[in-house]
């Protein structure tokens, strides 16, 4: 089991997913991924505007062939718009929030992936980069730190992971209220604004739904590969779309708590728990089940008419 | 009648398998909830009929087998053909259990076979709903399907006096007082050997149908889904080939109660509605046990659905059940024909 846990949390932390096919990366795929230059991505939007806090220049970045892929010692939060073609779009909003054990954020296979996915689909994505916890800016020395934290973060699993990074909530609900303040610029219904959010990324949707004051939080989640532990429901909980790996080492399934809080507080939600799929699939894995989580969750958004134009434009 | 609210009293059976064994004995307690075991059209606020896509009859030129061969209890002439809630054709009263065979179009099978096993609280069968339809989808994807026509208990051959007791039985049912209704008694009526024995008769014609016989499997709807689980938990694990449960099973809407998983248990596709009146209570037991058990399963729990959704209440999540029932069998390798 340990030993599960540890592969799966080396796949995490190297930011593997674009190559999860493998087990473990081959010698020639390890040295083709390292340090990288910080990108510029002028596209990124200070979350604070002039009272950002932080810097790029503390950022971490690791690339696979020079392709940035993860970044670590996020101090300066942004919003990236990944707008979908104006004729599709459907007016639905979704904030994608990378996981990364509040350590590193995915940022390609958990953020820029997914992002294109709903964009290709007519929903206005947005690239959540939150803040995350400081760890050494050498890289072995980090991977080290970062076990070793996630690991006893992640102990107690009849509870939510003691592994938390508040900033992380916090810049969830500004992404929040500065999409539904800039809608009309951006083509989006406020009414329709969703977070989805993998891993640690789903542990930041959560917080921001039971943090939010009423009517600020998102108007529905994506919970993907997140800790099963039951939490307390609020009563005007959004919608939930939660899935997850039956394999998963981290989040062993051991029932869905957490479902079946949201069902027990009669909030909506859904499931959809994969056969195998391991911890960070992202958009899924070809020939297996995982492959079909975006049809699901667009599909669930569709039923709630989050994906219907309400007025003409 | 709307009873997709309906407060269902907790069960005094805590897991399914012995929730089956009550029901193989002779005073079962189905309960309250033989009712709602009934087709979709009973429990979900829309219709999810559409003839154009739900024949109401099995395909022209298909083979009906009988599951016991010339063995066979009952007779034909028992069954009766009703038209439930005046649209879903359903069959009642079936004493001589067959299999209707449906075989892909030519030079698509790919050997593997599915065993079809419709819902109706073991008083009916959903033919159209769970039946007829499923195996559509199946069959156009090289699946060589089987329809079970299992053994139900008796119902009076008029509609009109079979409706009228089922309004008492659900009359009786109800306390004064509000608290937990009464439970009508339901009497094994052979269900689960005719699933065992039909995947046995098709194994043993495995050469003739072009099926390889280690890619025997079932897919049951409510009624349907405990069947194939009983399939599954009484089967033979001997050396007998034959008398193995079934390769893979598709469990939908079936009772979400922790069962013992036995530790060569087939990978088993779960689906329901987690508004399901009768088994989504938020309960997963089953798919835990599984996965407790090392054995592979899948979950899709759909917000809402109701009960006998079958292959989906338009406009929700439930339409995708049969594409990932499809693309877990593809996982499985099940889709492809072997390499010879």
């Amino acid at each position: 089991m340990m030993k599960k846990i540890l592969v799966a949390a080396l796949l995490l932390f190297a930011a593997l997913p674009v190559m999860a096919q493998s087990v473990a990366p081959t010698e020639a795929q390890k040295r083709r991924i390292g340090p990288v230059a910080t990108p510029e991505q002028p596209e990124a939007i200070p979350l604070y505007g002039d009272k950002t806090p932080g810097s790029r220049s503390s950022e971490n970045w690791i690339g696979v062939m020079g392709y940035p892929v993860s970044v670590r010692n996020v101090t300066r939060p942004t919003l990236t718009p990944v707008l979908p073609d104006p004729a599709k779009a459907t007016g639905a909003a979704v904030i994608v929030a990378p996981g990364g054990a509040f350590m590193e954020l995915s940022w390609h296979a958990e953020g820029i992936a997914v992002a294109r996915a709903l964009a290709d689909l007519g929903i206005a994505a947005f690239i959540l980069k939150y803040r995350l916890l400081k760890t050494p800016a050498d890289e072995a020395e980090a991977r080290k730190v970062m076990m070793q934290r996630m690991m006893a973060g992640v102990r107690d699993r009849t509870r939510q992971p003691s592994l938390q990074a508040p900033e992380s909530t916090k810049d969830a609900l500004a992404a929040l209220a500065m999409i539904r303040s800039r809608a009309a610029e951006w083509h989006v219904d406020p009414a329709k604004v969703g977070m989805v959010g993998f891993s640690a990324g789903a542990m930041t949707a959560l917080n921001a739904v039971q943090a939010a004051p009423a009517g600020k939080g998102p108007n529905f989640f994506g919970y993907i590969y997140g800790p099963q532990a039951a939490v307390p429901v609020r009563a005007d909980a959004p919608p939930m779309f939660a899935a997850i790996a039956m394999d998963d080492p981290l989040f062993p399934a051991q029932g869905f708590p957490i479902v079946t809080a949201w069902r027990a507080a009669k909030r909506p939600v859904e499931l959809h728990a994969y056969e195998r799929g391991g911890h960070g699939f992202g958009l899924g894995y070809v020939n297996t089940t995982t492959a079909e989580f975006m049809d699901q969750f667009t599909a669930w958004m569709a039923m709630h008419g989050f994906m219907t134009k309400a007025t003409k434009r | 009648m709307k009873v997709t609210h309906w407060n269902l009293p907790a069960m005094p059976i805590t897991t399914a398998k012995e929730w089956i064994i009550e029901m193989t004995g002779r005073s079962a307690l189905l309960g309250f909830a033989a009712l709602a075991l009934l087709p979709s059209s009973a429990v979900n606020a829309q219709p999810v009929i559409d003839p154009a896509t739900a024949a109401a009859e099995a395909p022209k030129g298909s083979a009906v087998i009988p599951v016991y061969g010339t063995g066979s209890p009952g007779r034909p002439s028992d069954e009766v053909v009703s038209k439930w809630m005046g649209k879903e054709v359903v069959v009642r009263n079936v004493t001589y259990p067959t299999l209707t065979m449906i075989a892909p179009a030519k030079g698509t099978a790919n050997g593997t076979a599915v065993v079809v096993a419709p819902g109706g609280g073991f008083m009916m069968l959903a033919m159209q709903n769970e039946g007829w339809r499923v195996a559509k989808a199946l069959a156009d994807r090289g699946i060589t399907v089987f329809v079970l026509k299992y053994r139900l208990n008796p119902t009076p051959p008029a509609d009109a006096d079979w409706y009228a007791g089922m309004k008492q039985m659900f009359v009786a049912s109800q306390t004064k007082d509000g608290t937990a209704p009464k439970r009508p008694e339901i009497k094994d009526p052979g269900a689960g050997a005719d699933g065992i024995a039909s995947l046995k008769l098709i194994r043993s014609r495995a050469a003739e149908w072009g099926i390889d016989p280690k890619r025997v499997g079932m897919i049951g709807f409510s009624a349907g889904a405990m069947t194939a689980l009983r399939a599954v938990l009484e089967s033979g694990t001997d050396s007998d080939p034959q008398t193995r449960a079934p390769d893979f099973v598709g469990f939908i809407y079936g009772p979400m109660g922790k069962v013992e998983v036995p530790a060569d248990a087939p990978p088993m596709f779960v689906a329901l509605a987690i508004d399901d009146p009768l088994f989504g209570r938020g309960d997963f037991s089953i798919v835990t046990a599984w996965n407790s058990a090392k054995r592979p399963v899948e979950l899709h729990a759909y917000q809402t659905g109701g009960h006998g959704f079958g292959l989906g209440t338009p406009g929700t999540t439930t339409t995708l059940m049969m594409t990932e029932f499809l693309a877990w069998l593809d996982m499985q390798g099940l889709l492809k024909a072997k390499a010879k």
